[in-house]
């Protein structure tokens, strides 16, 4: 692939990102009389829309990030940070939170601390059982985070059958996701550091994550570490994971299209693919909230989740009928 | 000086060793044996990619599992049976992998390229080529990595290449080999193995059979008490004498002139 090709490819993910961010910021909706409006928002409600902008932002670019890392280190196209049970285990986490809520009488601590309680349990259960050899062995990686994944699952609907509907409705339409117009004040920095962190970590050693799609000998031999490359790749991502569920639910679809969509435009190697595709799930998330803004239900707004799925999910299809060979390594 | 001390290792009902050699500067090993023998397992511990259960690879007096990964990969350059060739890298990028924690050297890459004829399709996705170029790449991986003492573990390395690819790098490795490197390396062509080899190492259900130099090791008898098949010298056109395997049964050796098992 041709440099000026590339270089077209990021300037055109750029300018998308900020189309769609500058339309998240100018898109609005009349909370009395359900009017749509396009235009700069007055002070009551710029720092609402600029909070899930950037919020919408960062979420995105964090599960592409741990979706890039997930694919490199468990070598499988299909790798996304759901499958180390990262979200299923802070959807348990969550429900556990509010049973336990409701059959104490006391108050819920909301929907963060139990989230990153359960997301991370979830993912050092996985570590623990996907190791070999004292290393993650991609197989049994993915094994366990599928096992792990099934096994929170059960108990969420065991737990949903426990409390009342009105808390069951709250959890649910939590576990589709929402990109959040209010956050704790430390929220954003957290999650923005974080994603800078894992970023300039990916691009420095994106020459290993690249090692890391050979066979575990040819890694080993040209020094590349594979066990504690994957570990690092396998903590970043269920750290990222962790952290956007517990902001905004489980937003689906964004970790498994965007490093396709990048590895399209930019290639496998992972010194372009991680800021293109870090670039793709932002622009990608945003664009979904900017497109939840504008579809009025009549009832109340879309899950952003409910969007990135529906519109991911066929991308994905058509990504793999298009060229199956360009939906792998 | 390259040396095997002790190595071991359990799979299962599997045992290899525990075996000892050591190699000096200059020379390519052949390691030969039937199937599941334990050829690889013996290459993979060699390289340091599989864990020895007991024992130490050392390497000028230094144990290999105590070097730092820059220093193992300047030392010695590791080629497994199956290589993975379902990449979508490209084959430049795949030779640069090479020099992944070695000093960068454009030179040596494109040198490795030129070498392994890669040129053309330098810009290739690794997953679009044949299993015989994609060997080539690997090997040009290698080549990229090595500097004049390396240690080569190469297992089987010319499976895949047609007869012209495979003589081109039987003379490769010979070349390095002659530069003061050391090349240790798994085949299955008998043949070839006497014809490539100094030194050979036999194995047989995970024992080492025999280890010196190669004329010696290779010799008809003992190669059919390993293999249960019956190997014969045979003079070439040119003169050379070629080991050829006549079966199962001796009958077959009417037809091949026999020079009584020397070369």
């Amino acid at each position: 692939m041709s440099r000026l090709r590339i270089r077209g490819f990021c300037a055109a993910i750029v300018i998308a990102l900020i189309g769609v961010a500058v339309l998240r910021v100018l898109i609005g909706r009349n909370p009395l009389s359900g009017d749509l409006s396009l235009a700069w928002p007055d002070v009551s409600w710029r720092s609402f829309r600029l909070t899930a902008m950037i919020a919408g932002g960062l979420v995105g670019g964090a599960l592409a990030l741990a979706g890039t890392l997930l694919q490199a280190s468990l070598r499988n196209p299909l790798a996304s940070p759901s499958i180390l049970g990262v979200s299923s285990g802070a959807g348990l986490g969550v429900m556990l939170a509010l049973y336990v809520s409701h059959i104490t009488g006391v108050p819920s601590p909301g929907w963060m601390f139990p989230a990153v309680v359960g997301a991370g349990c979830a993912v050092v259960l996985v570590l623990l059982l996907g190791r070999r050899d004292g290393w993650p062995d991609p197989v049994s990686t993915i094994l366990a985070g599928v096992i792990i994944a099934t096994m929170c699952g059960a108990g969420m609907v065991l737990l949903q059958g426990l409390v009342p509907e009105g808390l069951r409705g709250q959890f649910l339409s939590w576990a589709l996701g929402t990109i959040p117009e209010v956050l704790p004040r430390s929220a954003l920095p957290v999650l923005g550091g974080i994603v800078a962190c894992g970023v300039a970590w990916a691009i420095w050693f994106s020459g290993r994550l690249d090692a890391l799609l050979l066979d575990h000998g040819s890694a080993v031999s040209i020094g590349a570490a594979p066990g504690a490359t994957r570990l690092i790749c396998l903590v970043l991502a269920g750290a990222l994971t962790a952290v956007t569920v517990a902001l905004c639910g489980p937003i689906g679809f964004v970790g498994l299209v965007s490093p396709h969509v990048a590895r399209r435009l930019v290639g496998p190697g992972h010194r372009l693919l991680v800021p293109a595709a870090v670039l793709c799930g932002a622009t990608l998330v945003v664009g979904a909230d900017v497109m939840r803004q504008a579809i009025d239900l009549g009832s109340g707004r879309l899950p952003v989740g409910v969007l990135t799925t529906l519109v991911g999910g066929p991308f994905f299809l058509w990504l793999l009928r298009r060229g199956g060979r360009h939906v792998s390594m | 000086m390259f040396r095997c001390d002790r190595l071991a290792i359990r799979r299962g009902t599997f045992q290899l060793g525990p075996l000892s050699a050591s190699v000096e500067a200059g020379q390519v090993v052949v390691v030969i044996g039937p199937n599941a023998s334990g050829k690889s397992t013996l290459l993979g511990m060699a390289a340091g990619v599989l864990p020895s259960s007991e024992g130490m690879v050392q390497i000028n007096g230094q144990p290999l599992a105590k070097c730092d990964l820059a220093s193992r990969a300047a030392m010695l350059a590791y080629l497994p049976q199956q290589p993975a060739r379902d990449l979508e890298l490209s084959v430049e990028r795949l030779v640069s992998l090479g020099r992944l924690r070695l000093s960068s050297s454009p030179e040596l890459i494109e040198e490795a390229i030129e070498e392994f004829e890669l040129s053309e399709i330098r810009h290739r996705a690794v997953s679009t080529l044949s299993a015989g170029q994609a060997q080539r790449v690997h090997l040009a991986r290698i080549w990229a990595q090595r500097d004049a003492e390396s240690i080569l573990v190469l297992d089987e390395p010319t499976a895949p290449l047609d007869p012209r690819w495979a003589d081109r790098v039987w003379s490769l490795l010979a070349r390095h080999a002659q530069n003061g490197g050391v090349v240790l390396v798994s085949v299955h062509d008998i043949a070839v193995a006497a014809d490539v080899g100094d030194q050979a190492w036999l194995l047989a259900n995970g024992s080492l059979v025999a280890a010196g130099p190669a004329g010696d090791v290779v010799q008809p008898d003992r190669l059919a008490a390993v293999f249960g098949a019956q190997f014969e010298w045979v003079v070439r056109r040119n003169g050379s004498a070629w080991l050829v395997n006549s079966g199962p049964s001796a009958e077959k050796a009417d037809s091949v002139h026999s020079v009584d098992g020397s070369r």
